[in-house]
Order: C-alpha cells, then structure tokens, then sequence
C-alpha cells in the first residue's frame, strides 16, 4: 500500500508545464505537493467528469500534457471514459488512478467492488496504450520515467492508503481554475510538455 | 481465452447474423423475463416465444443493466435475462462492477455488439471492433465472460457457458443493420406494467442458489 502523498510528491518532481486536473481527494494532496499551482485545475461538483474535462483539454491542445489525478469511486462513476478516452487515443495524456477502495471526501464509505475491479485490466481491454499498477513506492518511482514520457493515453493506477476526510484544500475554485487556466493556455510562453 | 465456450478464432471485431445469433438464445429460453432496449427490441420481438415476458427499455438508454439487477435481486427466485446493446452499455460501464458486487446468481447479461447506434442511424460506437467487453467483464470482477461473433460456436458453446457461474456475461458480436421500426406493444410502461402483473402472478419460491 501506498501513502498517496509520497506517489504525488514523486510525480510532482517531474511535472514541467503539464496541466494537471485533479478531483476528490486528490484535490487536496496535490495541492500540498504542487510545485506549479497555477496550471492545476481542481474539478469541484461534477465527480466522475475529471478524466472528460482533462480530454477535453488534451484535444484541444495537443501540444500541452494533461495530468489528470483521479479517483477510484470517481472513475466508477464513469467507467465508459476509458472507451472515450482509448477511442480519442490523445498522444498527451496520462491517468493516474488515486485507488483508496473508498469515497474518503464523504467519510470513508467502501466503493462497490473494492479488490475484485482491476481498473488496469479495464483500461487495457478499452484500449488504452500503456497500464500500470503499483502497490509499492519503490516500483513506482522506478518506472515514473516511462510513466511520463508514455505512449499515451497512459493508466496508472496508485493503491493508496485510505485516509481520513480532509479539510478544504483552499485553493481556487472551478469556475475561478477555468479564467487562469484558459489565459495561461494562451500564452506563448507555455510551450507543452 | 474469454472463457467456457469461447472460440479460438474470436476476434472482437468478428460478428454474425444478430437475428440468428438471438434465436439460438430463444431457443433455450423459458420462463425468463427479458429485458430488451434499442435494437433488441426489434430483434428480439422477432425471435421471442414469449413477448408476454418482454420488457422494451426506450427510455432511459442505458438503463436496462440496472433495471436487471434489481429485478434480479427483488426476485431471487426467478432467472432474467437482459439484452443490452454496446452503445448503451458504454453509456453506463459502471453497473458491470455493481454487477459483479451485488452478485445475483439469476442474471444473464447479454451485450448485442452491433458496433453502433442503429436506432439513431448507424453511427460507430466508440472503440468500435477494439473494445474487448468480455476482457472489461473479467476486469470488473465477472468471472463468467464469453464472446461469439460465429453461429456454429455459439450453438456449440452456449449449454456450457449458460452452465457456468452466475451471473453470467455473454457479447454477442453481430452485424449492424439498417434502422428497425420499433414492433408494436413496445412502449416501456406498459411492458413494465405487463411484467409486474406476472410476476405478481408467480408465488416467491426459494432463491437460486450461488453458483
């Protein structure tokens, strides 16, 4: 089992100018680790959406990687964007798969299928490119390279411990992550990853 | 390897005549309540024995999957089958780990790949031909999936795969047609309501046992 924050705080060292979309828990680790808040987004009150909104972006702008920090419940609520993903085929695109086994934002509460799903094996047979998972830190950190640098669209999935409801995360909101973001995204100094 | 039954042939872009392929399913079906949406409403009207027992899900799409556990589990007494299609199954990909959680030994899930949406013209589905459903079926936790897309595999294979463990995952790779007309005595509620009143009818044995 992994502490969720070490797998971020490693991925966080490679991160140049990727966006990166976060969701649920998430949401709230990444941004004790985040070394470039402000292309981060954090997805509040569409759960399920943080893998459509981050290939949204990754189409759009096929010369910027998009990160997007997902969780398991999450996902579960939205199994078919691994279709949609896979089918789009995005050559920037990597899914990091946040799986505690529940909802922690709501209290801990099991999600359906815990231990039996492997989300790796769904995302291999939608047909996604590339799909890990990792149940040690160690195996992680040495594959992080080849993790970033893809083929994309990349799968991976973190076993991470399950912690306690955190606190609000206090960053920006949404709505608010949109206007920056779509300014930043217009720069020509963001040259992609 | 996609299980009891499964063809070393089977590729997931292969498919078959659909409407041959649900009646050698017609065939040994009995007393099971179907469930049926979108293309298999018209396909399965041709081939059923017993329309009486015919549910036809038009709205909401991609619905049909619950609506077949939770008869399933309200009813462990009685077998139900459901007829989804794999643009309405993408719709709603979740339900097979709510599926495989709640577990009913009563449910057989069939997917009608058809590869696309031919009630709304015979758009491709997404992923058409590279999704392997069976694959995503093991992933969530099924342990009983199986794929024909050949006539001859499925008449051979489908005693063994319907013996296998419940609930039980069957795609059907079939060939798109042209847009159906829905037959008549479709509409959802009253196909609900007919179903309701019949199995009201039936007095609640013992449930089926896991298997």
């Amino acid at each position: 089992m992994i502490e969720g924050t070490d797998a971020l705080r490693l991925l966080a060292a490679e991160r140049r100018d990727q966006v990166v979309v976060t969701h649920m828990s998430t949401n709230f680790d990444w941004a004790q680790v985040s070394p470039r808040p402000e292309l981060d987004i954090a997805l509040n009150g569409a759960m399920g959406k943080a893998s459509s909104l981050g290939l949204g972006i990754a189409l759009a702008r096929p010369d910027v990687g998009v990160w997007v920090l997902d969780g398991d419940g999450s996902l579960l609520m939205n199994l078919g964007t691994l279709v949609t993903v896979a089918n789009a085929a995005p050559k920037n695109f990597l899914h990091v798969l946040y799986e505690n086994g529940t909802y922690d934002t709501t209290g801990g509460q099991p999600i359906p299928g815990h231990g039996a799903v492997d989300f790796a094996q769904v995302a291999k047979a939608a047909g996604y490119a590339r799909t890990y998972t990792f149940e040690a830190i160690e195996d992680f950190q040495n594959r992080l390279k080849e993790i970033v640098t893809g083929p994309h669209p990349t799968l991976a999935v973190l076993k991470v411990r399950s912690r306690e409801r955190r606190p609000s995360p206090g960053i920006p909101s949404t709505a608010q992550s949109y206007a920056r973001l779509r300014e930043l995204l217009a720069a020509p100094s963001l040259t992609g990853a | 390897m996609t299980g009891p039954g499964h063809s070393p042939h089977e590729t997931h872009g292969s498919r078959m005549d659909g409407l041959a392929a649900l009646r050698i399913l017609s065939r040994v079906r009995k007393d099971q309540p179907v469930i049926t949406t979108m293309s298999t409403i018209h396909d399965w009207s041709v081939v059923s024995a017993r329309r009486d027992l015919d549910v036809h899900i038009i709205r909401p799409m991609a619905e049909c999957g619950p609506l077949g556990i939770g008869l399933a589990l309200g009813r462990p007494d009685i077998e139900f089958w459901v007829l989804d299609g794999d643009g309405s199954l993408l719709m709603n990909l979740g339900c097979l780990v709510t599926m495989a959680h709640m577990s009913p030994p009563n449910l057989v899930y069939v997917v009608y790949e058809n590869g696309t949406y031919d009630t709304t013209g015979g758009q491709p589905v997404p992923g058409a031909g590279r999704v392997d459903f069976p694959a995503i079926a093991r992933a969530c936790g099924l342990r009983n999936a199986a794929r024909f897309s050949r006539l001859e595999d499925l008449e051979n294979g489908l005693d063994a795969f319907l013996a296998g463990p419940r609930p039980a995952f069957l795609t059907l790779g079939v060939a798109p047609a042209p847009r159906r007309p829905f037959p008549e005595l479709t509409d959802t509620g009253p196909s609900l309501r007919r179903l309701a009143q019949a199995l009201t009818q039936r007095r609640p044995g013992p449930p089926l046992p896991p298997r």
